[in-house]
């Protein structure tokens, strides 16, 4: 380095995203660099992101971290898609698997096909065309092999507080000093205005370079010392409730996460090994704290903990790093548990923050850089789940009224626009969610294009539905041919490992 | 083979221009959409302009020959063609450079191989860094041979670009239009008329008294617009500002040439000069500003060269690349001074993405908002990639106006040692960083993931690659061997 390194790191916050923080950082940076982990057993965690997605299995790795240990140590189970209920219509059903649907024919989307060939297909819906899709309605799970034409990722639920542990004792055997404590006061250099210290109610002074705030929703550093202001973005959100509760284990255990719309929000069912976590998420305009608890009891039957109340705003921090303070996870920001994106955000955070790692000025482009590409993917998200709620066709409450006719934002608009009038997708090579994502919401919740591509068009359909339909049953019969996942979870009758790579879909898509 | 609910479907396209990029485009319509029903028609009038002489191209070409079913060798012997691994730069005041096509192959550990190169290499001396790439270390030693598909093999990281002599090229498509699948009309266009809004093409008029009316237009005319600019009033933006040469000496220096897997550049003070080697002979081209007092004639005769005439730059982006039933392609939709990305790789890399969207007869408006927000996108890098090479010698202080984008890369490049990678990039990332490390933008910083590990294990594997790859150069064949036993061009 030619300017002075860092050698002091401080992360507040010993959630998932100050463990995985502080594991990442313990492994990564050079041994002079010390990482101090402060935290209270007074303040409870939030626990978020139980459902993750296939980017998890990366961190792993960068980690060095063994899955089958990793699967024991946070009960976890695997995930090969979300199977979404009720959403865009009372009685639609769809998965979003991370696959790709069908593969390109002659150049062109394969989607454009199915719509060519719907009304001659007899149940064979646009997830017919995932192996992914078929394992997780058949409860089945393996890691996809290489001879795959149309492959698949795969994530897992896992129990976050188990997670958080898991990731301490990984930590602290390389090194992370842990500090039990509450910060009562944190210390600003008078020129410059950047952290210079944490003082703990203790009295201990904890001095530092560089902060990293995972306080949460309280963002205590980035927001509430630094002042970095907040854009609310539940206009288009609606939701800023959930209630948590758990349930006994299912047999047999399902290889997918289930959402189901509800008149004035939706659930979660998340199944592990020990039990099964599930979750109502509402809007307080539209139903009472009670009223959700009930709802969430009386869908889940038998309750194995107490409810667990979580407030949030849907948004993000202008910026996530100001002077010498990142904030990753919560206090940076938080959308919605809908597509579990809360652990990606993390990890890609981590990821981006070991790449723009900044010299003991903390000053530069690195931070501007980490800045606009949290910010991308921020939006990325954020318009994705927005599409959730706009489309539908529910008339079952105001609630689903009011997000149908909202207005939208402008890329959002776009996008769907041209989706509705050519069934085209609108490309972008880096952030979350590509082509196939968008096409199962699209497609799931019936947002219909006006005209398809008219190579397709063209074709006969009846012909093509003849090809369809025997590319369907090549998936569910390769889908079919996998263990049930209860027993995968149990032997993981399988050798070797499919490459983990920063990818929703198996390698195919970012 | 069109069912009635076709009928919506494009039925035929008309592609206006005498050059490469014309011919290349009806070539790559025709194959693409001929088994749709779509009828294309090349309208090919009096060449005007005077052209490139040669094209240089990327390895995207070889790819879209292979496509077509078109036989490599045939097409080299008949364009007195050779292959190119890449470019060798001379840049003022310094050693030169070579750009390499392909990677360097090297998976991260820990960190990516660029980074171990910073920390390796002091400040300096890493124009290096393209050394250790296969197709540089053979290039330099004039060898060549072709990429191999098992990822175990080093050679898997070569790819290549050709040298086409572009007459020949057109005239080797012209002979083969019947089997590509499109038609030519020989002449001039005497009117373009649009609809009565002004915003689409209803038909040509041409000079041999016919009519051509298409669903659809191809606009390849070259830096005139004659359908996007004059027929539909489409603007064009002017980046003379950022690249400001606004002519093109082509000529070409016929006898043995001294075959070489590779063109050169050199960054001169008065403008850009490229040396293209064919079997044949070689093609020197030069890009400069008309006001500089360059002498084209003087140039000519220093380098051996028949006289020939310069041709316009206009750099800069037409408003909207598709406008209504029009599509411009080339420097017709915007140039960003063709010295290393030619201006067929631009017009091809564009009309895949419309060929990837697709329209339908009538107006659809969402559609072809996507494609001029890409295509866009495409150009910039185009342009930046080319603003970059302003650069060589000065230091990236040197850009004080250039567009924000490359402004933008720069400071990150520098200051941290990443390379910010926009949605549509021209080049690969290790490409983009070999042509910094070379024009002398230079990084101050390395990944924090290597601060902690031994220099002297990483320099070890450093000098292993490299031994590996000279070795592995050495055992390739001579360019020259392999283009006389491959594609040799018939003795004249």
């Amino acid at each position: 380095m030619t300017t002075s390194a860092i050698e002091r790191v401080v992360i507040v916050g010993g959630g998932t995203a100050g463990w995985m923080a502080a594991a990442a950082l313990s492994r990564l940076l050079p041994r002079h660099c010390s990482v101090t982990l402060v935290e209270s057993e007074q303040i409870g965690t939030v626990g978020v992101g139980e459902a993750t997605i296939p980017h998890i299995r990366q961190f792993n790795e960068l980690l060095g971290i063994d899955e089958a240990d990793f699967m024991e140590a946070t009960q976890a189970t695997y995930k090969l898609a979300i199977e979404f209920i009720g959403w865009g219509s009372a009685d639609s059903a769809y998965f979003h698997p991370f696959s790709p649907f069908g593969a390109d024919l002659d150049g062109i989307d394969f989607h454009h096909y199915w719509l060519k060939a719907r009304p001659h297909l007899k149940k064979r819906s646009l997830d017919s065309f995932s192996v992914a899709s078929h394992a997780a309605a058949a409860n089945r799970f393996a890691p996809p092999h290489a001879r795959l034409d149309i492959g698949y990722g795969y994530a897992f639920h896992l129990d976050a507080g188990r997670y958080a542990r898991f990731l301490r004792q990984y930590a602290e055997a390389r090194g992370v000093k842990r500090i039990e404590g509450k910060v009562r006061t944190v210390h600003r250099d008078r020129d410059e205005g950047a952290i210079e210290s944490l003082e703990l109610e203790s009295g201990q002074v904890i001095p530092g370079q560089l902060f990293i705030d995972c306080s949460g929703f309280r963002s205590l550093l980035l927001g509430q010392t630094l002042g970095v202001p907040f854009r609310n973005w539940r206009h288009w959100l609606p939701c800023d409730r959930a209630v948590a509760m758990a349930s006994p284990a299912l047999d047999p255990v399902p290889s997918y996460t289930r959402v189901r719309a509800t008149a004035t929000g939706w659930q979660w069912r998340i199944p592990l090994q020990h039990r099964t976590g599930n979750g109502q998420v509402y809007s307080s305009d539209h139903l009472s704290d009670d009223e959700a608890c009930q709802q969430l009891r009386d869908s889940i039957g038998e309750a194995i903990t107490e409810p667990n109340f979580i407030r949030f705003e849907p948004g993000c921090r202008e910026r996530s790093w100001e002077k010498n303070c990142v904030a990753i996870g919560l206090s940076s920001g938080f959308l919605e548990p809908l597509e579990s994106t809360s652990i990606y955000l993390i990890q890609m955070a981590i990821l981006k923050l070991i790449e723009y790692f900044p010299a003991a000025d903390c000053a530069g482009a690195g931070r501007e850089a980490f800045n606009r590409w949290m910010s991308m993917e921020y939006h990325r998200v954020r318009d994705f789940l927005i599409l959730h709620y706009h489309l539908n066709r529910r008339d079952d409450s105001s609630f689903w009224k009011e997000c149908r006719l909202m207005g939208v934002p402008d890329e959002l608009e776009r996008k769907m626009a041209l989706f509705r009038e050519a069934g085209a997708v609108e490309h972008y090579e880096y952030g979350l969610f590509a082509q196939p994502s968008w096409l199962a919401v699209y497609l799931g919740q019936g947002l219909e294009p006006e005209t398809l591509d008219p190579r397709v068009e063209a074709l006969p359909g009846e012909a093509v539905a003849r090809k369809l339909n025997a590319l369907a049953e090549h998936c569910r019969q390769q889908a079919l041919a996998l263990p049930d996942h209860g027993e995968a979870l149990r032997t993981r009758p399988w050798t070797g490992s499919s490459p983990a790579t920063l990818s929703l879909y198996g390698g195919r898509y970012g | 083979m069109v069912e009635p609910e076709g009928r919506n479907a494009l039925r035929s396209i008309a592609v206006v221009g005498n050059n490469a990029v014309a011919w290349t485009s009806a070539a790559i319509l025709a194959q693409s959409l001929n088994r749709h029903g779509v009828v294309v028609t090349l309208v090919a009038g009096e060449q005007t302009d005077a052209q490139p002489l040669v094209e240089v191209s990327q390895p995207a070409l070889p790819r879209l020959i292979e496509l077509w079913q078109l036989s490599e060798r045939e097409l080299l012997s008949a364009c007195s063609g050779l292959f190119s691994l890449g470019i060798k730069y001379r840049t003022p005041g310094q050693d030169g450079f070579f750009l390499p096509f392909g990677t360097h192959g090297m998976a991260p550990s820990p960190a990516s191989f660029e980074q171990t190169f910073f920390k390796l290499c002091p400040k300096g001396r890493r124009r290096q860094f393209n050394h250790y790439f296969l197709s540089t270390q053979a290039a330099l030693k004039g060898r060549f041979e072709f990429p191999v598909d098992d990822p175990r093999s080093v050679k898997s990281t070569l790819r290549y670009g050709l040298h086409l002599d572009l007459s020949r090229f057109i005239q080797y498509l012209e002979t083969r239009a019947g089997t590509l699948g499109f038609n030519v009309a020989r002449a001039d266009i005497t009117a373009v008329r649009a609809s009565a809004g002004g915003d689409r093409v209803e038909a040509l008029d041409l000079s041999n008294g016919q009519r051509i009316e298409a669903d659809f237009y191809m606009d390849c005319s070259g830096e005139r617009g004659r359908l996007i600019g004059e027929g539909l009033g489409i603007g064009y933006q002017s980046w003379s500002h950022w690249l400001p040469w606004d002519s093109q000496l082509s000529c070409f220096a016929a006898g043995p040439s001294d075959v070489k897997p590779y063109s050169e550049v050199s960054l001169n003070a008065d403008g850009w000069e490229k040396t293209v080697g064919l079997q044949n002979g070689r093609v020197h081209q030069y890009f400069y500003r008309e006001s500089s007092g360059f002498d084209p004639d003087a140039y000519c005769r220093k380098v051996g060269a028949d006289p020939v005439s310069t041709r316009p730059l206009r750099p800069g982006r037409r408003d909207q690349f598709w406008a209504g039933n029009c599509l411009a392609l080339g420097d017709a939709a915007g140039s960003a001074t063709p010295v290393v990305l030619s201006e067929l790789h631009w017009a091809t890399k564009s009309l895949l993405l419309w060929l990837e969207l697709y329209p339908h007869r009538d107006n659809q408006e969402a559609l072809q908002r996507e494609y001029n927000r890409r295509c866009g996108e495409i150009l910039d890098g185009f342009r930046d990639f080319h603003v970059a090479h302003t650069l060589a010698g000065a230091g990236p202080d040197a850009l004080t106006q250039g567009p924000e984008s490359l402004a933008w890369k720069l400071s990150l490049f520098t200051g941290q040692g990443r390379l910010w990678l926009n949605d549509e990039e021209p080049v690969p990332q290790e490409t983009w960083v070999a042509l910094l490390l070379g024009l002398g933008i230079e990084p101050d910083r390395y990944d924090v993931v290597l601060d902690g590990v031994d220099e002297a294990v990483l320099r070890n594997t450093h000098e292993k690659i490299y031994r590996k790859l000279a070795q592995e150069s050495e055992r390739m064949p001579s360019l020259e061997e392999v283009v006389a036993r491959y594609c040799p061009a018939p003795k004249q």
